[in-house]
């Protein structure tokens, strides 16, 4: 199983976040709420083929609004797969801070 | 807010979607469109759009890396697989470069030849501004008069010169003279008018003194070989001593006027000539107008201009750009107008017939390339993607075709200058608007050859082509044969053409002109000639091999240029119109050029009447005047009133293009400037070399220069001989590309029908049969090609030949001829490939089944 990068756990932390509601204007909010910035649809657009290639999520279609031009919604969904991929991601990422907390930066800086 | 405002911008939206490279377009710009109306509405349009379009441009970087690296890639592939195929195929791939090369070198030679037609007298820094006065019938002889009254008259006119060429003359420097022809006599504003680059001397002053001559390179080098001939003083005629004040750069060939060194006009006054006169025709005037003005203005100011100085003579004046002198079909320059379109169109012709071999070749071969086609297809090529591949190949092919076509210009280059009797030369093809020109000439063959292929190509659907294997040959096999048709409808059009071009040609010099031309010696003679000229005729006359001599103002070949038109009256005029040539005569004028009386007699030394009031006039003359009984009549040409003793019968005075012009002959010995003799063809050399001993007791100091009537006459034609010889040889190529093309066509044929012959042949064909069966299919093309084209080259020869007022009926032979030729020559080429079908063992091309 490929490690996932930082963009593609981002994307992903904002579609589990969003459960029934990830689509694209949603995420796009919801990734920069949670990683603190923006980012163009065609970056994010380029991650989910990336992680639908990795078989990491999955989507279906929604129906078509008038806002949208006519256009149908698409809403991603993390597979078993992509859950497994995330918790990897935890594990490691907690055993790469095990032992960290703010207080260790303060200590440093003084 | 309106609907229209609140629309969503056009162009980033367009670009949004059409440079993603991910899946879920429709989703995405959904994305977009929902965002924009939500970021309009909270923070109004402008807001909106600029976001907008930063998304757009943000996306343009990914998109690019993306596509570069793909198209890398791809070209890789295509370039290998068209490479294999190229190969695989040596004979087609031979076919059709060969077929492309060939004919994109006969464009780039027609291109320079048509380049240079087009260039002469553009090199004058001035020549938009150049004009040269002429008559409305065309004629540029003017009255020496009109250029100092134009230039003081008229305030649009800057400069005026006149311009008068010289017959050979004798140029003489110590010890070293030569015979040397080109001079011509200007006034000094003609150097700021032309440019005419020095190498010596200064050109605001080199023609101010009436003594001073300017060399061009060539004469120079002639005279002074490497000293500086500047302040050299050189015999003129034998008589003026001219101090050269400047040395110019050789005068390029492509010009109307041709000179190898220049004169001051005043010089011709010291030879008494009037220089300021509106009674005779006899010099050139070129005009130099103030730049932007528009010469329709100065027409219609100046055309009557001579008539008002003198009022018999009612022909316009008007200004001729010079650019167009060359070109204009009013006067036998050489290259016209019409020959200019007509290579054009050649040369088009001719690239077609390879195109349209390419487009057939790559068409009928396609099932070929079908599999590949359908694979691509399915593995996730779209259309465009197929069209720019097989367009790829057609440009590589192209692109070599192009190479070796300007290699084959290359080695041609000597044979067409001898074809054209033009200088081109190799660096030419390096000049700026010929290296347009050729890309010019790759783009269009490109797109001629590459557009329909790959267009056919590439629409092929993945499931039939993979499925079944047949179907495809035959796609476009309609087309193919319409190409064909085409192909063969042009070559069978050239050929027609050319022969047209030939039989006219042939006719022309063939033609009985009315009077004897054959061993005609004739030559110029001088004063000393003409004071003492009975004792020399009888003199040579007592030679036994000189049958006649007559004298004239101008030898029969060559008055349209240079006889004079005069107005006309005669007892009875109502009101007809009648212009009239005259030329002076001696009494064995018409023995010597073996002419025939109607009516009437000719002059004779019996009637003293003769010499004073006497005219003969041709039967043009007569049918112009409408005179019943024209002798005894009186008849007055300019102020010379004379009496008609006879009408001779009508000869070809003039060059066949045009009809007999009325024409009256007098007696006038102060006018005798040439000598005809008439020899016999026994011994002709010992002859020549008593008239040249004769000569030489006359005029030691000049050499003896003759010319023999029948070979000027045959040079009249010159022009159509080397247009007919050039098209002779690109018709050759047209046939030989389109023949190549359908050897290609059944060599495929033979191919792809293997089987069916090999069966017929065992259920009992003969080869004869085979070959009968399957050539028939192009004896079908060549014929209807043959019947289209029929009426179109009817039609348009008729139109060429009405430009001639002696012309070849067309004559149906010469279609049956051509039909049968092409016909013959194309059965040759397809049975060839088909005997070798034909003849192969059944057992091979059946084994595998």
């Amino acid at each position: 199983m490929k490690e996932l990068t930082k963009l593609e756990e981002l994307v992903m932390m904002a579609i589990w976040r969003l459960k029934d509601d990830a689509y694209g204007v949603k995420i796009r909010k919801k990734v920069k709420e949670i990683g603190g910035r923006e980012y163009f649809y065609n970056t994010l657009y380029t991650t989910f083929d990336q992680l639908t290639r990795k078989g990491y999520i999955t989507k279906h279609f929604g129906e078509p609004s008038s806002v949208r031009g006519g256009k149908r919604k698409v809403f991603f969904h993390i597979k078993k797969e992509g859950i497994r991929a995330l918790e990897n991601a935890f594990k490691r990422h907690t055993r790469i801070w095990a032992g960290i907390d703010e207080e260790s930066f303060r200590r440093e800086y003084s | 807010m309106n609907a229209r405002k609140s629309r969503i911008p056009r162009i980033p939206y367009w670009l949004l979607q059409h440079i993603c490279t991910f899946d879920n377009v429709d989703a995405y710009s959904g994305d977009i469109e929902e965002e924009f109306a939500e970021i309009q509405k909270c923070q109004g349009r402008t807001r909106a759009v600029r976001w907008i379009w930063f998304h757009a441009i943000a996306a343009i970087p990914q998109w690019g890396k993306k596509s570069v690296i793909w198209s890398i890639t791809m070209v890789k592939n295509y370039l290998k697989i068209a490479l294999r195929n190229f190969f695989r195929h040596k004979g087609y791939t031979f076919i059709n470069t060969a077929g492309l090369a060939i004919g994109i070198a006969c464009c780039i030679m027609i291109m320079l030849w048509v380049q240079d037609e087009l260039s002469y007298d553009r090199f004058h820094e001035n020549a938009e501004d150049l004009y040269v006065a002429t008559f409305s019938n065309g004629s540029k002889v003017t009255p020496t008069a009109l250029s100092p009254y134009l230039k003081t008259e008229y305030p649009e006119v800057i400069h005026t010169s006149r311009y008068s060429m010289q017959g050979k003359t004798l140029l003489k420097y110590e010890d070293r003279d030569i015979y040397q022809e080109g001079g011509v006599m200007v006034d000094p504003d003609f150097l700021k008018m032309f440019t005419i680059p020095f190498l010596k001397g200064n050109p605001e002053t080199a023609l101010d003194s009436p003594d001073s001559i300017l060399l061009s390179e060539e004469v120079a080098r002639k005279l002074f070989g490497t000293s500086d001939p500047i302040g050299q003083t050189l015999l003129y005629n034998t008589r003026v001593d001219l101090n050269v004040t400047g040395v110019f750069k050789d005068y390029p060939a492509n010009s109307h006027m041709q000179f190898l060194y220049i004169l001051p006009l005043e010089l011709a006054k010291m030879h008494n000539r009037n220089l300021n006169t509106w009674e005779v025709n006899n010099i050139r005037t070129y005009v130099q107008l103030r730049k932007n003005t528009a010469v329709q203005s100065v027409d219609a100011k100046i055309s009557d201009v001579v008539e008002r100085h003198r009022p018999q003579d009612k022909r316009a004046m008007c200004l001729q750009p010079i650019t167009r002198v060359h070109l204009n079909p009013m006067f036998h320059d050489g290259g016209t107008i019409l020959y200019v379109y007509l290579f054009s169109v050649l040369a088009f012709f001719i690239l077609l017939i390879a195109c349209i071999n390419f487009i057939n070749l790559t068409t009928a071969r396609s099932s070929n390339r079908a599999k590949e086609v359908g694979i691509r297809k399915t593995v996730g090529a779209c259309r465009i993607h197929l069209v720019r591949q097989f367009f790829g190949e057609s440009l590589l092919l192209t692109l070599i075709a192009s190479v070796l076509a300007i290699g084959l210009v290359y080695l041609c280059l000597p044979m067409f200058n001898n074809l054209t009797g033009k200088t081109f030369t190799w660096e030419l093809l390096l000049q700026r608007m010929i290296v347009l020109g050729i890309l010019g000439i790759i783009f269009l063959t490109m797109v001629m050859a590459g557009s329909y292929p790959s267009l056919l190509l590439s629409r092929f659907q993945p499931v039939k082509v993979l499925k079944d294997k047949q179907m495809t040959s035959m796609k476009g096999a309609l087309f193919r044969r319409i190409l064909v048709v085409l192909q063969f409808s042009l070559s069978v059009f050239l050929i027609l053409g050319t022969l047209m071009v030939y039989r006219q040609v042939h006719y022309l010099r063939e033609r009985d002109v009315g009077y004897d031309r054959d061993n005609i010696v004739y030559f110029d003679i001088g004063i000393r000639f003409r004071k003492n000229i009975e004792t020399i005729k009888t003199e040579w006359l007592s030679h036994s091999n000189i049958l006649g001599v007559a004298l004239t103002d101008i030898a029969p070949y060559r008055w349209m240029s240079n006889a004079g038109y005069g107005d006309v009256h005669w007892e009875g005029k109502t009101n007809q119109q009648v212009k009239m040539v005259m030329i002076s005569v001696d009494y064995d004028y018409l023995d010597t050029f073996g002419l025939k009386m109607t009516q009437g007699r000719f002059f004779s030394k019996e009637y003293s009447t003769d010499a004073s009031d006497a005219y003969v006039v041709n039967q043009a003359a007569v049918r112009a005047m409408e005179m019943d009984d024209p002798i005894g009549k009186e008849l007055r040409v300019w102020d010379l009133k004379k009496r008609i003793i006879g009408v001779i019968e009508d000869y070809h005075f003039e060059s066949l293009h045009n009809e007999i012009i009325p024409m009256a002959m007098r007696i006038d010995p102060s006018w005798y400037l040439q000598a005809c003799v008439k020899i016999s063809s026994h011994n002709i050399p010992n002859t020549l070399a008593f008239l040249e001993d004769r000569w030489k007791e006359i005029y030691p100091e000049y050499p003896f220069e003759y010319r023999f009537l029948d070979e000027t006459i045959q040079n009249q034609y010159r022009a159509e001989q080397a247009i007919g010889k050039l098209v002779t040889v690109f018709t050759i190529l047209a046939l030989f590309i389109s023949c190549l093309g359908i050897l290609g066509l059944s060599s495929y044929t033979a191919e792809q029908r293997t089987k069916e012959i090999g069966i017929r042949k065992v259920l009992g064909a003969t080869v004869s049969s085979i070959i009968k069966h399957i050539s028939r299919e192009f004896v079908v093309l060549v014929v209807i090609a043959n019947i289209i084209i029929w009426p179109l080259a009817y039609f348009i020869m008729n139109r060429w030949l009405e430009r001639f007022a002696y012309r070849i009926s067309i004559g149906w032979w010469s279609f049956v001829l051509t039909g049968v030729g092409v016909l013959v020559v194309s059965l040759l080429t397809v049975s060839w490939q088909i005997l070798r079908a034909a003849t192969a063992n059944p057992v091979d091309s059946l084994r595998y089944e």
